[in-house]
Formats: structure tokens, C-alpha cells, sequence
């Protein structure tokens, strides 16, 4: 098996984040809009600031056509997209030019509905469905499993993240740890042992303060430093 | 890092009691480079602050005098330095074909035209420039040298080493006569007889610098050379 | 050769370029200093060459390589044909490519051109030419192959009905030719000087097909006397084979250009104790030199002993005082190209210019005529191709690829690039224009 730099490394990390990310953002901004069918119509603010983002839209139009596809805003899915495709460009002979394709796909329909200023989520359906796709290849065609690895920690690292950013309640975020703990087992020595020793400490049914945003905040910020890449 | 640091083993010149030091964590190996200057090739993957190599020894030496029977034939072409123009060519004193003799008047032109003059030249400035600026050091005097010898046809090249004293590595240039390299340093204007030590040759400067390096990280860099001969 | 329906293909061409934009492939420029990707338009309509056409080229493009390799060597090694005279000295040693430091150096195999690009035209009249060697890091056959892969997948009867030779395998032939060149069992790698270089499409798709693990700057490090690829652990894992995609000047920084971060610093030491093969060796420059081109025919004849297959184009070096004449009398109707300039630049056409610039390019050669060749304008075989559903003519070339590892071999296909300009002569991809693919017919 091939050896993986400390590049490649860091990119697979990253290209399973933002595949992740982009995967989430839509899966969320679904949920946000069938909230505001019979809520209020500024509910819609509550999702950026969870997501952290600076910028202040000020219609529910803007926000859509911002999330959607303001390369600009690093929370949108055009840019989530496009930075996994700027860590798939240089992972080609790993994850198989059939895999990078379905970013590429996404790309392209996204700028064709941005285009359109196409503002209805359900018609980018589609993109949910390759970014989808995208883990079945990577699954059906990387042979190193040390690969798949990374792009795993990282989907699940990502994950965790916005879980816990969106409140999720403690059996769904546990559920995650669990699963990235059984792909790092390939390298301990991946992890951070001491940031690992306090997510463990802050992830029992007991001290899991689901309504409490800074105890969420301070989870968070674990997370994103447990694994070294 | 790659140096040049160690005199050349030539027919007039023979190092005994040679000693070469470096930072402990350094690994390094004597190597030839594809013109035969003896180099050092050496490296860390260490983190470090300095480098500190130093490399000292006796060189014994005859009269200057490299005998050759054929000598390779990028020292009669220019090189990237050396490239001569059509003004540079003015300088051509009256030759008498008389091997000696042209040389010396070769250098002798090259030493009246230029006026020596640390900091206005660099390390790629090339014989046209030096030609233009009509100043620079020991590299140009010798470049602007190697120019015309090779444009009437003597087969030159370029060397670096060192002259008695204490200071910085000096250069000079070799000039061939059909059977023997004889050097000439037009920084002085004498033909070299003995008292020099030749570290390594080339078509010109590029071909001989005395270190290369790399390294990663991101740092000012400073180099300080420091070269002592004396004669027992 | 029966009749051949291309309709099928024509129509699929649509089909094909979307299929290339969904699995990236791209070709970079640099325009203004801002890079861009492209898609690299792709005809539909393929270069047929026939089976006679083609086993007179593979002949005559084995022996071709066979003689450049064993002129690179001797030119580094004993320079014989240098001594009789056949090759004056100031083409080899005062040239950019001849580089002093690989005097005396064995390459694995004494192979230097394992992946050898030559550039042909055919004229109207079926005589093939040679246009040039390119030697260092010819690019071009992942297109080709992606191409093929494509037009297989939407056009599969047009490949049932024609005998066309698989050109896919061309990563089984780059494979085998980096098995048998490397050293001590170590990994093969391609670097690459990475992403916003113009080829980088073709640098990762090789690595994918090859199995090759692709090297960016900084991956590998050379330590007494031997290459490493460092893992994310930092454990170094000795590599056997490099095919580099940087260029000679930038792969050692402590030997070439002492900026270069695109290299491996030292790694001209371990290639010289033999301690890693490099594809294509250092220092082939001196023989894809433009004026040593010339010369190439009469390799043939000094190291081979064999009368040259492909021919030149008629070529004029003003050094010798009789092609001088003659160029200087002809200057209207020949093509002059720059002997330092690369990649489709520095070529000049008598015919367009005027007579002042005619006349200071009479004086350019006078004064430097090393510098110059020039070559009788060939009358190329146009090429039909479909042009807002038109077909149109244009100029085209062919790169064939020639590989050597043991033995030669020529992959049986080759990029065909097209001049999209309907007056241009000039088909170089740095310069805009499209590909096709090309068919070696087996019967």
C-alpha cells in the first residue's frame, strides 16, 4: 500500500469535511424552510448565526440565494463545494476520477441554477443525491482502506461540528464519537490524547448540557482539534 | 546543502592533513560534481539554527600548470556568463600568437578597463554587464577574460579558490595552451605562478559556487565566510 | 481500409465533451498571469491512419528514439560523433539543454528518452514528416486515452464495426517501462510541480491509471545518496523510480537554478550513484534542441548504421555558409524558427512579413546564425473537423509517443492537436486550438 503524506493526509481530512458540510448545509436549510412554512419568516436568522457566519442577510431571498451560492459567505454550499473540489483535484489517483465527478456534477449544476437565481432547494435535490453518491464511489472504489479512513474522519468530524452547533441531542452526537473512534483505530496516534480524554469527559449522558450553548461552544472547539492532519 | 569547499586534487597542487567539520546532526558524503570539483553533499531533517562547517588542511603546491590532453569542449564555447557581445570585442588588444603573451595582454586590457568595485556587481551579473558598468569584482574580471579568450579561439575557464591571507575565496581564470592549463588573474594582472589554491572550475561562476542550500521554515538568512592561508 | 461510418461518433461529440467537463478534463493557461482551466475542446472526427502508414511510422519512430538515446549518451559519455565531426560542437555544448553535471553519469539502462514525443505532419501529398523530438516532459496522451474511454462508452458500434487499436493501454506500457527502470524495489512516483501547472490533469490522471503515487514539491527528500517519500508519520519509504513532470533546471536546486522550489534538493546525487532511475533522464534537452534536429537523420545513419525511415522536414541551419545563402535568398517562402524558443514560439513565416522585417531578420541571421534554422513551409494535409455543425478544414499535427524501457515500443495512437485559426500553421495547445483522437487501424 502506498505511503500518505502529511498532505494528503490533510486533504482527505478536508475533502470529507466539506463534502460533509455541503451535504449538511442542504440537508439543514430544508429543515429551516419547512420550519418557516407555519413560523416566524425571520427564523431563518437563528440558522446563521449557529452556522457562525458574519453575514447579515436581510431577506429570506438574500439568505436563500446566499447560502446557495455566495462563493463569498463560508458557510454557502458553493463554497463548501468548491474547496472540496480544491482537496479532490489533487486526490485524483486515490479516490478515482469517477468519485471527484460527482463534485464536478455538483459544481456545474450549481453555477447553472445560480445562473437561474433558482431559489427552491428541493430542485438542487440533486446535489444531495451525488454528494451521496460521492461516498458510495469512494466506498466501491478506494482500494486503500487507510484512504477511506481520513475521508471518514473527516465526514465525521464535520459532522460532530454542526451537530453539536444545531443542538443535537446527546445519543445522536455520541453516536458520531463512537464511529469516529472505531476509523482512527487504524492511528492512535492521530488523535490528540489529552482532547481526546476531555470530549470523553463532556460526553456522558450526565454531563451533556444539550441546552447549554457554551458548554456546546467549548465541545465544538474540541472537536475541531482532536484529530492531527 | 552542497559545498565546494575542498581543494581540487590537480597536478600542482596536493592536500594532505585534510580535515572537514560540520553541525554533529548533519549526515554528509564526499561526492565529484560533472566536472570533477570535489563536493560535499550533506543534510538534517533536524530542526536548527546554524550551520557551521569549516574544512582546513596543507596544501602542497608546484608551479600552476594543468597538463590536459584533451580538453572538453564547453571551454571554447560561451556559457551563460560569458556571453560575448559585439562592443565587449573592442577591448581585443593586438595578438602576437604567442600563447603567453596574449594572455597576459588579455588580462592586462580586461584590468585597465574595469575599475574594482565591491557591491555594484552580484553573483549572476554576466560579462556584458560588467562590460557596460566598467566595475565590479574578482567573478567579473575573470568573466569579461574568459569572454575574449574564448572568442579568439584559446579554450578559458573559470575557477575559484583562494589567495594567501586571511579573507574571501578569490577567482582567476585558466587558460589553455594545447597541452597545459595555465592560470591568470586579471584582478591582478599577473600571470599565477604559485601561492594559490584552486577549489573548483567551470564554464563560469554558476558552474562553481562554493555552497547551496535549502531549507525549510521561514527565517533570515545570513552567511559568513571567513578564509585564511598562510604558508609554511 | 473498407468505408468507414463516422455519423454515430460525430453525433456523440456533445455527449463526449460532457462527459470530459464531468470527469475534469482540463488543461490550464496562464493568461495576463492569471491561471485558468479549460476544457480542452475535443473533435469527434478521428485521424484514421492506415495499418501500412502506421507499421512504416512505428518503424521509423523506433529507430529514431533508438538513435537520439544513443546519441545522448555518447554526448555525455565519450562525444565520438562530436570528434568525427558528424555534429559541430557549439550545437551540443554551448546550448541551454547540455547540462555538465550529468558528464559521465549511467542512467538505469542507459536509457535518457524513455518518453519520447514526436511531432509529425503529413503532407497533401501522404509523406509524413518529422516537425520535432521533444525529449524532456513531452504531455499530451492522457487525452487521447480519456477521449477513447468516452467515445467507446456513447458510440460503442462505431468501435465494433472498425478495427480500431486500443489506445487505453497506454498506463500499462508507462507502468511496465517504470517497473523495468526501477531501482531497489523502491515506490514510482510522478512529481508533479502541482496543481497550477498546465498539465496537472495529465500529471494526476497518469497516477490514477499507472498506480503510481503522485508527488507534489516537498514530498520527497534526498538523504545520503538515496530519495525518499515521507509519510504522515514522517517514515521514509525509498523510491526507486521518479517520472518527473518538472523540468531539468528546476529539479535540483543545489546543481540548476538555486530558487527552484519545484525540485528535490540533492537529487541529482542519488541519480548519479544510481540510486533512483529519473524518466526522462537530466540533461536530454541538448538533443531536442531545435538544431540538433538536423542532425537527427544522420544519428540514424552514424549510430545505427541504417539508412533513416522518417524524414525531416527540409531544414537549413545558416551555420554552414551554403544553407546561409540560401535561406537569405529564400527567406519569403520559408518558415524560421528561434533555436532557443519552445512550445510553438519564435516560429516565424517569411510570408507575412513585410520587407523591413525581412529585412532585420536577414541581418538577425547574418549576425547570429546559430541561432536560426529554417525550414521549407510544408503543405499539410488538412484535417476535417465539425465547426457549428459544419465541417471545416484545418491544419493538424500528430505526437506520437514513443516509450523505452528494455525495448521501445510506439503506442499505437497519438494526440492530434488542431489549429482552430483556419490559416495558422501552428497547432500547439499553449496556443489555443482542440485535439481528436487518433485511430491506428489494425487491418
Amino acid at each position: 500500500m502506498a505511503t500518505i503524506s502529511a498532505n494528503k493526509a490533510n486533504r482527505l481530512f478536508w475533502l470529507g469535511r466539506y463534502v460533509q458540510r455541503a451535504y449538511m448545509t442542504l440537508h439543514l436549510l430544508r429543515r429551516v424552510y419547512d420550519k418557516m412554512i407555519d413560523g416566524e419568516p425571520t427564523d431563518y436568522q437563528e440558522f446563521w448565526k449557529k452556522m457562525d457566519i458574519n453575514d447579515n442577510y436581510a431577506t429570506r431571498g438574500e439568505f436563500t440565494l446566499g447560502m446557495l451560492y455566495d462563493e463569498e459567505n463560508p458557510g454557502s454550499v458553493a463554497s463548501s463545494l468548491q474547496h472540496a473540489m480544491d482537496n479532490a483535484i489533487l486526490l485524483r489517483e486515490d479516490i478515482k476520477t469517477e468519485t471527484m465527478s460527482f463534485i464536478e456534477i455538483s459544481i456545474a449544476m450549481l453555477k447553472k441554477q445560480r445562473h437561474v437565481a433558482e431559489s427552491n432547494i428541493t430542485n438542487l435535490q440533486p446535489i444531495t443525491d451525488w454528494m451521496l453518491a460521492f461516498r458510495g464511489s469512494a466506498a466501491q472504489r478506494i482500494e486503500d482502506p487507510r484512504v477511506l479512513a481520513l475521508l471518514a474522519i473527516g465526514q465525521l468530524t464535520e459532522k460532530m461540528d454542526i451537530m453539536l452547533r444545531f443542538s443535537y441531542d446527546y445519543e445522536r452526537i455520541a453516536t458520531q464519537y463512537c464511529l469516529l473512534k472505531t476509523w482512527t483505530k487504524l492511528w492512535p496516534e492521530l488523535l490528540d490524547e489529552n482532547i481526546d480524554r476531555q470530549i470523553c469527559r463532556m460526553l456522558e449522558p450526565e454531563t451533556y448540557a444539550q441546552a447549554d450553548d457554551n458548554f456546546r461552544w467549548t465541545l465544538c472547539k474540541y472537536v475541531n482539534s482532536l484529530v492531527m492532519v | 546543502m552542497l559545498l565546494r569547499c575542498l581543494p581540487r586534487e590537480e597536478a600542482f597542487q596536493h592536500v594532505c592533513n585534510e580535515q572537514f567539520t560540520i553541525n554533529e546532526e548533519f549526515w554528509y558524503r564526499e561526492r565529484r560534481d560533472g566536472l570533477g570539483n570535489r563536493i560535499i553533499i550533506t543534510g538534517t531533517d533536524t530542526a536548527h539554527t546554524f550551520v557551521d562547517y569549516a574544512c582546513s588542511g596543507i596544501v602542497e603546491t608546484t608551479i600552476y600548470c594543468i597538463p590536459d590532453s584533451a580538453p572538453h569542449p564547453m571551454f571554447s564555447l560561451p556559457s551563460r556568463l560569458t556571453q560575448p557581445s559585439r562592443e565587449m570585442l573592442t577591448l581585443m588588444p593586438r595578438l602576437t600568437g604567442s600563447f603567453l603573451n596574449d594572455c597576459l595582454a588579455l588580462s592586462h586590457e580586461v584590468h585597465r578597463y574595469l575599475a574594482y568595485t565591491p557591491g555594484v556587481t552580484h553573483i549572476l551579473t554576466t560579462a556584458q554587464e560588467a562590460y557596460r558598468l566598467r566595475q565590479g569584482v574578482c567573478q567579473d574580471y575573470s568573466h569579461l577574460m574568459i569572454s575574449l579568450c574564448r572568442a579568439v579561439g584559446i579554450p578559458a575557464r573559470y575557477v575559484c579558490g583562494l589567495m594567501m591571507g586571511e579573507g574571501q575565496t578569490h577567482a582567476w581564470v585558466e587558460a589553455y595552451d594545447g597541452q597545459c592549463w595555465y592560470a591568470f588573474d586579471p584582478t591582478n594582472d599577473t600571470a599565477i605562478a604559485s601561492g594559490y589554491i584552486k577549489l573548483a572550475h567551470g564554464r563560469d561562476a554558476l558552474d562553481c559556487p562554493v555552497s547551496r542550500g535549502t531549507y525549510i521554515g521561514i527565517t533570515q538568512q545570513h552567511t559568513f565566510v571567513n578564509v585564511s592561508v598562510k604558508e609554511i | 481500409m473498407g468505408y468507414i461510418n463516422l455519423l454515430d461518433l460525430i453525433e456523440s461529440r456533445d455527449a463526449v465533451n460532457k462527459w470530459m467537463e464531468r470527469y475534469g478534463v482540463r488543461f490550464g493557461v496562464y493568461k495576463h498571469g492569471v491561471f485558468n482551466e479549460q476544457l480542452f475542446p475535443f473533435d469527434s472526427v478521428p485521424r484514421i491512419i492506415p495499418k501500412s502508414d502506421w507499421d512504416y511510422l512505428e518503424a521509423g519512430l523506433k529507430q529514431r528514439v533508438k538513435a537520439l538515446n544513443r546519441f545522448l549518451w555518447d554526448i555525455y559519455h565519450e562525444k565520438q560523433i562530436v570528434k568525427d565531426g558528424i555534429v559541430p560542437e557549439e550545437f551540443v555544448y554551448a546550448g541551454k539543454g547540455y547540462m555538465p553535471e550529468c558528464e559521465g553519469v549511467d542512467p538505469v539502462g542507459k536509457v535518457y528518452a524513455h518518453i519520447a514525443g514526436i511531432d509529425l505532419v503529413e503532407g497533401k501529398d501522404g509523406q509524413w514528416y518529422v516537425l520535432e523530438d521533444n525529449l524532456r516532459i513531452p504531455s499530451g496522451a492522457s487525452y487521447p486515452m480519456v477521449a477513447r474511454e468516452l467515445c467507446r462508452k456513447v458510440s460503442p458500434q462505431t468501435f465494433k464495426d472498425n478495427a480500431v487499436a486500443d489506445n487505453r493501454d497506454y498506463s500499462d506500457l508507462l507502468r511496465q517501462m517504470m517497473n523495468e527502470m526501477c531501482v531497489d524495489g523502491g515506490i514510482k512516483v510522478i512529481l508533479t510541480p502541482g496543481r497550477y501547472n498546465s498539465a496537472f490533469f495529465e500529471h494526476s490522471y497518469l497516477a490514477e491509471k499507472t498506480g503510481a503515487t503522485l508527488a507534489y514539491p516537498g514530498d520527497l527528500v534526498m538523504e545520503e545518496d538515496k530519495v525518499y517519500y515521507i509519510g504522515m508519520f514522517k517514515e521514509k519509504v525509498r523510491v526507486g523510480a521518479i517520472y518527473r513532470r518538472v523540468s531539468d533546471e528546476y529539479m535540483d536546486p543545489l546543481c540548476f537554478e538555486a530558487q527552484s522550489l519545484l525540485g528535490i534538493p540533492g537529487v541529482m546525487q542519488a541519480y548519479k550513484a544510481g540510486n533512483v532511475a529519473l524518466i526522462n533522464a537530466i540533461g536530454n534537452g541538448v538533443a531536442d534542441d531545435k538544431g540538433i534536429y538536423y542532425f537527427v537523420p544522420k544519428m540514424v545513419e552514424y549510430y545505427l548504421n541504417e539508412k533513416p525511415i522518417l524524414q525531416n522536414a527540409p531544414t537549413y541551419l545558416p551555420y554552414y555558409e551554403e544553407d546561409k545563402d540560401y535561406v537569405l535568398a529564400n527567406i519569403e517562402k520559408l518558415v524560421i524558427k528561434d533555436v532557443s524558443e519552445a512550445g510553438g514560439y519564435g516560429v516565424m513565416f517569411g510570408k507575412d512579413m513585410d520587407e523591413k522585417r525581412l529585412a532585420e531578420m536577414r541581418q538577425l541571421i547574418n549576425d547570429e546564425p546559430r541561432r536560426w534554422i529554417a525550414q521549407e513551409v510544408i503543405d499539410f494535409k488538412d484535417l476535417g473537423l465539425l465547426e457549428g455543425g459544419e465541417m471545416v478544414e484545418r491544419k493538424a499535427d500528430l505526437r506520437a509517443f514513443v516509450l523505452t524501457g528494455k525495448d521501445t515500443v510506439v503506442w499505437k495512437s497519438g494526440l492530434t492537436r488542431f489549429s482552430r485559426n483556419p490559416d495558422s500553421f501552428v497547432v500547439n495547445s499553449s496556443q489555443g486550438g482542440g485535439f481528436k483522437d487518433t485511430w491506428v487501424m489494425m487491418k
